[in-house]
C-alpha cells in the first residue's frame, strides 16, 4: 500500500506471459475524488485511460493482463493492443489540484517463479509558481482574473494550480487589491500582484508539500466607454454620427494615464470604425449588417498606453435596421369647406428589436424621402426631409378647397429612411380630399 | 420745358407695362439669395417647372421661391407640354439662372418681391383679374398654424368676386413654429402669399398649379418636386 494523498504518480507496469500487474487506487479522504489512471505504451505515444469517481474508503481494481486479453475499451473506446506487454502508468486526482486523498497499490506477479513484488512510484512535484496573466491590466473599479501555473517535474507541462493558491494580495492596495484569483483596480498606477499556496514537492515513494509563491506586475488604467446599447445599419453620415461611443475616465476627463490610443473591434468583421483620438476620443461605428437577435453583437474598445499596457471594455449592442413605421390619426385641419388637410406624425421602428427610434437615438437629420409610382397631378410633393430631434418625421396630405373638389387620382407613395423603404401607402385623391391606405410593412 | 416734361411723362407712362413685365431688370440690386452664386447648375432634358424645382431644392439659406404654373383647362387634362431643354451653368447667380430658365421657356417671367423670387406666366403680368394680381387693401390672419390656413382668411376678406381657392400637397410638415397673427395693408394676393410662405422659415417655396377651374396652392419648407 502506497503512501496517501499523492497527486501524481509515475510507475512501470508489465503484463505478458510471465507477469501480470494488478493496480488499485483507493480514496482515503472524506469526500469523493475523481481518479484518472493513464497507462502509457509504445514508448509513451499511446495511452489508455480509465476514470472513476471514488467515494470515501472506496477502491478501484484494475488487472492489466485481463484488460489486454479481453480487449476492454477505455473511456474513449480505445483498447491496448495484445502485443503490448509493458509501459508506465500515471494516476491523477482530478478533484484536487495539488494534493489529494488518493492512494495507490500495485502488485506485479511473476507467473513462472511465483514471486510478487510491489511497484515503484514517483511523485511528480511542481516547479515553482508563475502568474498566468502578466501583466494584469485592469480599470479603476474593474476586475481582472488571475491564474497561477506550475510545471510538473514529470512531463514538464504547465499545470493550472490556481485552486491551490490560498492567498492573493498586492504590494500597494491604494492602486489595486487582490483576492480569490482576481485583481481589482483602485486607482491609476502600477503595483505587483502575488499569490501563495501549498504545492507538491517531487520525490521517490514520497510526496510532500511546501509553500509556493508567484508574483507579477499589474497596471491600473482609467478608461470608460459610454454609448447607446445599439447601433444603426447604414452609411449615411447622420447614422454614423449616431453610432458614436465616447471614451473618458468615467468622470468627464480624459482616459488615464494620458497619451494612450483608443482602438475598437467588433464581433462582426464587416463593422468598420472611425476613431478620433485626443482628450475625449470618439469611436464611430459603421455597420452593414443587422443583428439577428437583441444584443448579439459585441463591440470591444481598447485603451493602450505605450510602455504600460492596455485595458479593454466590451459592450453588447444591437445592430438596428430601419424597418417600418407607425403613425397617428390626425384630425382634419381643412377650413375651406371641402376636402382634408392632415399632418401625419410617423414613428420609425427597427429590426430585430421592434423598438421605436427616439430622441436618444441621435438620428436627427437622417434623410427621409418620399417617392411616387407616378408623378401626382393633384398633389405637389416636397423635396427630401429628415428625421426630427425625436427620431420621427411628419408628412402632410392635403387636398382642401372652398368649392367642390374635382381632381381624382390614385398614387402609391413610398417613404424611405436613409434609403431604406419603411412604408408604402396608397393615396386616393378625390372629392372628399385625400385618404391613405397603409400597405405596410406593419412590423 | 413744360412740353418736354409732358413728352417725357408720356414716354414713361407708355413704358410702364413694359417695365412691369421686366421688373427683374430694374429691381434694385440686393445682396442675398438672388445674388447667391452656385458653383454648378445643370439640368438635362427638363421642363421649365422641373428646372425651377431643381433650383428650389438647392441648399441656399434665405431662398424663397414662388412659382405660378401655366394652368391647364381642366384637372383631367394631361400636363401642358412646354419646351424641354438642357442647361449647364457654372458660377452663376440665382438671378442669372432664373433669367436663363425664362429664356428657354418664353411663357414665363419673374420678379422680386421682398425676399421672394416670383416666377409666373407672362400672360398674367398685366391681367388685373388674375388671382395673384388682385389687390387687398387690408387682410388680417389670426392664429394661423400654417400658410394653408391663411387661404381661409383670404377667402373671407378678398373683395368680390369670390375666387375659387384651394391648396394641396404631400410631404413634409409646413406648419409655423407658433400660430401667427398679422395684418397686411395694400398688397397683391401674390405678395400676401409670399408673406405667408416666407414665415415658414429661412428656405421656402410655394407653387400655384392645377387647372383654370381648380387652382391649388402648395406651401413647402425647402424645395419641391
Amino acid at each position: 500500500v502506497g503512501p496517501p494523498t499523492f497527486a501524481f504518480f509515475f510507475a512501470g507496469w508489465a503484463a505478458d506471459s510471465l507477469h501480470d500487474s494488478q493496480i488499485t487506487v483507493g480514496n482515503g479522504g472524506i469526500e469523493p475524488a475523481r481518479a484518472q489512471l493513464t497507462f502509457y505504451y509504445h514508448g509513451g505515444r499511446d495511452k489508455y485511460q480509465v476514470e472513476q469517481t471514488l467515494a470515501p474508503e472506496e477502491q478501484m481494481w484494475l488487472d492489466l493482463g485481463k484488460l489486454i486479453r479481453d480487449q476492454v475499451a477505455d473511456k474513449d473506446g480505445k483498447t491496448i493492443p495484445p502485443e503490448v506487454t509493458s509501459g508506465v502508468y500515471e494516476i491523477q486526482d482530478l478533484s484536487h489540484v495539488v494534493l489529494g486523498p488518493l492512494y495507490e497499490a500495485k502488485l506485479i506477479v511473476d507467473k513462472t517463479n511465483g514471486h510478487a513484488f510491489y511497484g515503484c512510484y514517483f511523485c511528480c512535484g511542481q516547479d515553482g509558481v508563475a502568474m498566468g496573466v502578466v501583466p494584469v491590466n485592469v480599470t479603476v473599479n474593474g476586475v481582472q482574473g488571475q491564474t497561477a501555473w506550475s510545471t510538473t517535474n514529470c512531463g514538464g507541462g504547465l499545470v493550472n494550480i490556481t485552486g491551490a493558491m490560498t492567498s492573493w494580495w498586492t504590494i500597494d492596495t491604494a492602486i489595486a487589491t487582490a483576492s480569490n484569483a482576481n485583481v481589482y483596480g483602485v486607482a491609476v498606477g502600477s503595483t505587483d500582484n502575488l499569490a501563495e499556496g501549498q504545492i507538491s514537492v517531487s520525490g521517490r515513494r514520497q510526496c510532500s508539500t511546501q509553500l509556493g509563491k508567484g508574483s507579477g506586475p499589474s497596471n491600473v488604467l482609467q478608461f470608460v466607454v459610454k454609448g447607446n446599447p445599439y447601433i444603426f445599419v447604414g452609411t449615411d453620415s447622420n447614422i454614423v454620427s449616431a453610432n458614436s461611443f465616447f471614451a473618458s475616465d468615467g468622470n468627464g476627463g480624459s482616459p488615464k494615464p494620458a497619451g494612450g490610443t483608443v482602438s475598437a473591434s467588433s464581433s462582426d468583421s464587416k463593422d468598420t470604425f472611425q476613431i478620433t483620438q485626443g482628450n475625449t476620443p470618439v469611436v464611430k461605428v459603421t455597420t452593414p449588417d443587422q443583428s439577428a437577435d437583441d444584443l448579439d453583437r459585441t463591440l470591444t474598445f481598447m485603451y493602450t498606453v505605450s510602455g504600460t499596457g492596455s485595458v479593454s471594455q466590451g459592450m453588447k449592442v444591437t445592430a438596428r435596421q430601419f424597418a417600418y413605421l407607425t403613425n397617428n390619426s390626425p384630425s382634419n385641419q381643412c377650413t375651406l369647406g371641402y376636402g382634408t388637410s392632415q399632418t401625419y406624425t410617423y414613428t420609425v421602428y427597427t429590426h430585430p428589436d421592434k423598438t421605436a427610434v427616439d430622441a436618444n437615438s441621435g438620428l436627427s437629420g437622417t434623410p427621409v424621402s418620399e417617392t411616387f409610382d407616378q408623378t401626382p397631378q393633384c398633389l405637389t410633393h416636397t423635396g427630401d426631409g429628415s428625421l426630427n430631434s425625436n427620431g420621427g418625421f411628419s408628412d402632410v396630405l392635403i387636398y382642401c378647397g372652398n368649392v367642390p373638389l374635382t381632381c381624382d387620382e390614385k398614387r402609391t407613395q413610398t417613404l424611405k429612411v436613409a434609403g431604406v423603404s419603411v412604408r408604402t401607402n396608397t393615396l386616393q385623391t378625390g372629392s372628399s380630399g385625400v385618404t391613405y391606405t397603409n400597405d405596410g410593412p406593419t412590423q | 420745358m413744360r412740353t418736354l416734361k409732358g413728352i417725357a411723362s408720356l414716354i414713361l407712362l407708355s413704358l410702364a407695362p413694359a417695365l412691369n413685365a421686366q421688373q427683374h431688370a430694374t429691381a434694385p440690386t440686393v445682396t442675398g439669395p438672388p445674388d447667391y452664386k452656385l458653383a454648378e447648375f445643370e439640368v438635362k432634358d427638363s421642363s421649365f417647372v422641373e428646372a425651377v424645382s431643381q433650383l428650389s431644392r438647392q441648399a441656399i439659406e434665405g431662398l424663397h421661391l414662388g412659382l405660378e404654373e401655366v394652368l391647364r383647362e381642366k384637372m383631367s387634362d394631361p400636363p401642358l407640354q412646354g419646351p424641354h431643354f438642357s442647361l449647364s451653368l457654372h458660377k452663376s447667380t440665382v438671378r442669372e439662372i432664373v433669367d436663363s430658365l425664362c429664356s428657354y421657356d418664353s411663357r414665363y417671367t419673374w420678379s422680386l418681391d421682398g425676399k421672394t423670387i416670383n416666377i409666373y406666366p407672362k400672360t398674367a403680368t398685366a391681367d388685373d383679374a388674375y388671382l395673384l394680381n388682385r389687390r387687398l387693401e387690408q387682410i388680417t390672419v389670426t392664429a394661423i398654424p400654417d400658410p394653408g390656413q391663411g387661404l381661409t382668411f383670404l377667402d373671407r376678406q378678398l373683395p368680390p368676386p369670390r375666387e375659387q381657392l384651394g391648396y394641396a400637397g404631400a410631404g413634409g410638415d409646413f406648419s409655423y413654429i407658433a400660430p401667427w397673427t398679422q395684418t397686411f395693408h395694400d398688397l397683391t394676393v401674390r405678395q400676401f402669399i409670399n408673406r405667408l410662405s416666407e414665415h415658414m422659415g429661412s428656405h421656402t417655396s410655394w407653387v400655384f398649379y392645377g387647372s383654370k377651374q381648380e387652382r391649388l396652392f402648395t406651401f413647402l419648407k425647402g424645395g419641391f418636386h
